[in-house]
């Protein structure tokens, strides 16, 4: 495969000459140290008692709470009408339904 | 690090962030590879998943540009390598930045071998590919890093 030329690569890449490896700063072990213990402690949680898990499941709850509340009201409100039209049919014919 | 991910503060993260996994992980080492091999390989492994990161951020930027009012400074900022002499900081700049653009796999083996000076031997080990594949990305870079240098320079006229 024939090379195609790349001066203002190689023009660049020169600049780099001379270039010295950095090295970390002073606090970098004491920062890694902390993290590492931060890391351990934060082991402890284990998946379904991690605090975003427990919320997560809580709110979850508290909107299928609601939802089923509303549920319910919504089905007595549909209910009396039901009810009352059973009465009636119940009286065209002479029957007594019970209401206890 | 510092060569691939162009941020002293994002490096130094990577870094801590290797030795963490080398803590944790030496026991599975299978010595398939040198130490020094497989420590560069987890180093590589998390730089990599930095700079995709911040593509994400970035792409998410151009999307929302009032969410991370930051992240267009950090685009358009030049990353200045504290181990290069003064008198080339410039140029040194605006080769990193060309870098910065290359596709993933072209960017590592240029820097490991142009501008880290790695020999293609530890190269093809830390990236897993054939010698074959990374003379071939390293040249498709160069002639990338050429195209882009060019226009660099006819905006500037």
């Amino acid at each position: 495969m024939k090379k195609k030329a790349t001066p203002l690569v190689d023009e660049h890449l020169q600049s780099l000459q001379g270039m010295h490896q950095v090295g970390t700063d002073d606090f970098f072990y004491t920062r890694l140290k902390a993290r590492m213990e931060k890391n351990h402690a934060s082991q402890g949680w284990h998946f379904p008692l991690k605090p975003v898990w427990v919320v997560s499941t809580m709110l979850l709850l508290l909107v299928m709470n609601v939802f089923m509340l509303s549920q319910q009201v919504r089905l007595k409100q549909t209910a009396t009408p039901g009810n009352a039209s059973l009465q009636s049919f119940a009286q065209s014919y002479d029957q007594a339904i019970p209401s206890y | 690090m510092m060569n691939i991910l162009e941020h002293t503060g994002e490096a130094e993260d990577a870094t801590q962030e290797t030795f963490i996994q080398v803590f944790e992980s030496i026991g599975s080492f299978k010595e398939e590879s040198s130490l020094y091999t497989w420590i560069c390989r987890i180093a590589l492994r998390k730089s990599l998943v930095k700079i995709r990161r911040k593509k994400a951020r970035q792409r998410l930027h151009k999307i929302l540009p009032w969410w991370m009012p930051e992240e267009k400074k950090s685009e358009a900022a030049y990353f200045q390598h504290p181990g290069i002499a003064a008198e080339n900081k410039e140029k040194a700049a605006v080769l990193f930045k060309a870098i910065e653009l290359l596709p993933e796999k072209q960017k590592l083996a240029f820097t490991l071998i142009k501008v880290e000076g790695r020999n293609y031997e530890e190269t093809c080990a830390i990236m897993q590919q054939s010698t074959k594949a990374v003379e071939s990305l390293v040249s498709r870079a160069k002639v990338n890093l050429q195209k882009q240098l060019e226009n660099y320079y006819k905006t500037l006229k």
